[in-house]
């Protein structure tokens, strides 16, 4: 009596009807007339990447003249919002906000695909982690600090073992032949624990650091780029220093494998409008983000190459499950 | 039921709980990378001895005849209790599908009539019919036009 | 305005109130853009008690130690005497929040960022330590249920290590449970089960027919004014810290509401303190955590994290140089501040009128009300289907737990401190590679230390002395 018998005939006739409706209204999509209904952008993360990304789907919507909304399916270090975008259909209106996380989720044994599960649509640009440490310190470079960190370990805070920041700083830590306690802080809390003393370094985002730096209470001594950061001109790279590594969180936009090639080519343009745009160069800039701009079919062989060099170091760091 | 009848079941369910949470947590979690951490594993560990202890004090507690007779009456749960019960977990499981397969727009109504009319068992037509579409609508209005918050569309519509 | 909306709504939280509105302050001036998001924040914070109160689901995590005592006003008929006390309790203690931000900015910063993993650690397993004195009757179910909850946060990814606990090789358990969910679930679905229950057959429960919108007397707030002082305070205080929040302030202000009231039995069935507490509290927080944001950049919880954002989009780094370079905006700052808490004051008092109509309508009618909001709501939080499943199996936990008489509010306790908990601990020891001289080498973790003890001991000491009592 519970269930569907208690279900006149009229109404499930209405229920199917309504189906049927709705059904027709959400067509498949077609180059033609893309887009015709909201796009849905799945964000990964919070904090600034998802600031950039509401920029990005702000300008985007106003290219393509359909609603972008970025949503957000945080967890399980992007593990759950690439799981959602890969179960929608690939028709261009499931978009994700994407990045290495796609390689680290995989190699970490979190998720049972990887970015092959995906085409790329776009790359819109890279973060560059910067290693801060206390002014008061009297560290000025690289050098001094391997030299102090070879008397004493180091504790350095990153955010999350097998997370972006604790692979670049692996790398470069590496590279400087130095072993350093690695301090694992989520959200963002590793400046505070750097103020107070508590750690020695943190590898995080520029941004995390501008005001205690204009402050004069932190100094970035590094970033693990191949070139200097606009933000921080005057900080030299890691490269410079003599320890060659390059480790570059890279962003973009990424559809579900199979969405139609003109379908792409399409957000494709509106991404690069925007990205290539004066407004959204100058807002990025501020929040110590660079525009890198990156078409479809260059971005899928850039994925490509990163996933391999993600693999050989998290196979080091014995951080690779499979 | 009295609380402590209650108890010789909550008692060894609560201890049987614990162990298979213990066998859970050895078998699936790594334990610690050594250099003197607790490790992702700790915790839960402490957690189901502490459980194991507390289900341990229930089950004794409840068998020990010196104990209890604070005479606390549950009230036995009914057959239509248990079935209520089940249809309200079963309607809340099949909206989460529906939602997820056919969106807002469809799982809603039927939702609505299936709780009015199927467990409750209103013969009211109009005012379940009402309360269906009033609702659906509302919610639609609100979420979607005024917030600008997004609403699952179904994804075998898509 | 539109943070009370949302607030108000289960499950669409002030964070996510926050980071939908940030688009729109993109093309706006900076002060109005700044008084939109701040005005969303305090606005989300105050309206999470209305659904906390009048439907016993917080509307954000910060309200869940409302629902404790609000809504068993509302079943005593006195939920516009909650609603009014909520809305000038959580004015009150956003104000004093502010002028504590105003006038001690430097210095509470300066002792905020003291508190590391280990200090942390000891706070909140200071908060823990109330789960004795939660249950009614019970030690032994309370600490049970708070164990349960202890377990419930287990499960998901651990932030830490990256490992997936208890997953079962599926990515949608590694979101863990979240807390509003599982609320949503054990508080909303039990309730729905005994309407659906009493539907047509005994009289149902009925709500007082007697709806006025009846404000709480002068008299009662003047009495309960140094309870908001003190509540404001441990805000603040809490907000101050990073990596803390509003449910642990909400929450360490209810006990603390409870152990220092004459007549601790009362909490839980309806008393107004147990309303005002939390309350004066999480508004509170929202001062507090914009101690650290402007004096170091440093945002204390996900919503503050949105703030941030707003902010470095109109090019304002917020640290020690914001005093010197954009004063006037500092300023700006709090004048939107407290024009907020004037609208809310003013929307929320004459919104009451409205709001308890909600209980007019047939408790059946409402119920299903509720079964549609509980899935949308638990499907908003995070966008997710599971939690719309999730909160199935909560509702069906939590009514199993009713029958056989576990408390369901240590549970949610266990779901609020138990990350932070095991987190700050964790990092703790690996930070000292393994030296536990870390707990006790801090006066701050010392102190709580024995406040812990001391909570337990009296706790013990009660419970044994009432036992002979029963019997």
């Amino acid at each position: 009596m519970l269930g569907v018998t208690a279900f006149p005939r009229s109404m499930r006739r209405a229920a199917f009807a309504l189906a049927a409706a709705v059904a027709l209204g959400l067509a498949p999509a077609h180059a033609a007339d893309f887009p015709r209904q909201p796009i849905e952008m799945t964000v990964l993360f919070g904090g600034s990447s998802a600031t950039i990304a509401q920029i990005l789907a702000d300008s985007m919507s106003k290219e393509l003249g359909v609603a972008v909304a970025a949503v957000s399916r945080t967890g399980a270090s992007g593990a759950v919002g690439y799981s959602y975008v890969k179960s929608t259909s690939p028709n261009g209106y499931n978009i994700v906000w994407n990045s290495n996380s796609i390689s680290t989720a995989y190699h970490n044994g979190n998720m049972d695909f990887d970015y092959k599960a995906f085409d790329g649509v776009a790359r819109v640009g890279m973060e560059v982690p910067a290693l801060a440490v206390r002014t008061e310190s009297g560290w000025k470079n690289l050098k001094e600090f391997a030299a102090a960190a070879r008397k004493q370990k180091m504790k350095v805070g990153v955010s999350g073992r097998g997370a972006f920041t604790h692979l670049a700083s692996a790398a470069l830590f590496d590279k400087m032949g130095i072993e350093v306690i690695y301090v694992p802080y989520g959200k963002g809390s590793a400046p505070v624990e750097l103020l107070a003393g508590r750690i020695d370094a943190a590898l995080q985002w520029p941004s995390q650091y501008k005001a205690q730096v204009e402050a004069g209470q932190l100094r970035v001594i590094a970033v693990t780029s191949q070139e200097r950061l606009p933000v921080l001109p005057d900080v030299p790279t890691a490269k410079e220093q003599g320890y060659n590594v390059d480790a570059v969180l890279w962003r973009g936009i990424a559809a579900p494998k199979g969405t139609p090639k003109d379908v792409i080519a399409k957000i494709e343009d509106a991404i690069r409008k925007v990205v290539t745009g004066k407004d959204f160069q100058e807002r990025a800039a501020k929040l110590g983000f660079e525009p890198a701009f990156l078409g479809a079919a260059a971005f899928d062989k850039f994925i490509a190459a990163d996933d391999a060099v993600t693999a050989k170091l998290m196979t080091e760091l014995g951080l690779k499950k499979k | 039921m009295r609380l402590d009848r209650v108890d010789r079941w909550l008692g060894p369910c609560l201890l049987v709980l614990a162990i298979v949470w213990l066998w859970l947590v050895f078998a699936f979690i790594p334990g610690a990378r050594g250099e003197g951490e607790p490790g992702p594993r700790a915790f839960p560990v402490l957690l189901g001895i502490v459980l194991v202890l507390l289900g341990g004090f229930v089950t004794a507690s409840a068998f020990l005849p010196s104990a209890s007779s604070t005479a606390d009456e549950t009230g036995r749960a009914t057959r239509r209790e248990v079935l209520i019960a089940a249809a309200t977990f079963g309607l809340l499981m099949l909206y989460a599908f529906l939602l997820e397969k056919l969106g807002f727009l469809i799982a809603t109504p039927v939702v609505v009539v299936l709780a009015m009319a199927g467990i409750l068992r209103m013969r009211n037509w109009l005012l379940v019919a009402a309360l269906a579409g009033g609702l659906t609508a509302a919610c639609w209005m609100f979420f979607v036009w005024l917030l600008k918050a997004p609403l699952p569309r179904g994804l075998w519509l898509m | 305005m539109v943070g009370l909306i949302f607030g108000s709504i289960p499950g669409l939280t002030f964070s996510m109130a926050l980071a939908l509105m940030l688009p729109f302050t993109f093309g706006m001036q900076t002060t109005p853009a700044l008084g939109l998001l701040l005005g969303v924040y305090v606005g989300g914070m105050t309206g999470g008690s209305v659904s906390a109160i009048l439907l016993g689901i917080p509307g954000t995590p910060s309200a869940a130690a409302t629902v404790f005592d609000g809504y068993p006003m509302a079943r005593k008929g006195e939920a516009s005497v909650a609603l009014g006390a909520a809305v000038i309790a959580s004015t009150f203690g956003g104000l004093f929040s502010l002028v504590v931000m105003m006038l001690l900015l430097e210095q509470v910063a300066a002792v905020a960022i003291k508190f590391g993993p280990a200090e942390i650690f000891a706070l909140v397993l200071f908060g823990l330590s109330t789960i004795c004195g939660m249950a009614e009757r019970s030690m032994l179910r309370g600490l049970i249920a708070g164990t349960l909850g202890l377990m419930l946060m287990i499960i998901g990814l651990d932030e830490l290590d990256g490992v997936a606990r208890l997953t079962f090789g599926t990515v949608q358990m590694q979101q863990g449970v979240n807390l509003l969910v599982a609320m949503i679930g054990l508080f909303a679905v039990p309730q729905i089960i005994s309407t659906f229950m009493h539907y047509g057959r005994i009289e149902p429960f009925k709500m007082p027919a007697d709806v006025r919108a009846r404000l709480p007397s002068f008299r009662q707030l003047k009495d309960r004014l140094w309870l908001m002082v003190r509540c404001s305070g441990i805000g603040t205080g809490i907000g101050a810290i990073p990596g803390t929040g509003g449910p642990i302030a909400a929450f360490l202000a209810y006990d603390h509401a409870r152990r220092f009231d004459r007549t601790p039995e009362n909490y839980g069935k309806g008393e107004l303190s147990g309303v005002v507490a939390p309350e004066s509290a999480n508004n509170a927080v929202t001062g507090g955590t914009m101690i650290p944001l402007l004096s170091l950049g440093i945002p204390g919880d996900p919503a503050t994290a949105v703030i941030l954002g707003g902010l470095l989009v109109h090019g304002l780094y917020p640290g020690p140089m914001l005093f010197r370079t954009h004063l006037e905006l500092i300023y700006a700052l709090y004048v939107s501040i407290v024009l907020a808490y004037v609208v809310i004051l003013v929307v929320q008092l004459w919104g009451i009128r409205i709001f308890v109509k909600v209980l007019s309508v047939p408790p059946h009618v409402l119920a299903v009300c509720i079964i549609v909001l509980c899935g949308l709501g638990s499907y908003a939080i995070r966008n997710s289907i599971f939690d719309v499943y999730l909160m199935a199996v909560m509702g069906l936990f939590g009514y199993i737990l009713q029958r056989v008489r576990i408390p369901v509010a240590p549970i949610v306790l266990g779901l609020v401190l138990g990350e932070t908990l095991e987190k700050q601990y964790r990092t703790a020891l690996i930070m000292t590679e393994g030296d536990y001289a870390v707990f006790y080498t801090s006066g701050v973790a010392l102190f709580f230390f024995g406040l812990t003890a001391l909570t337990i001991g009296l706790q013990l000491r009660s419970s044994l002395r009432r036992r002979p009592a029963v019997e």
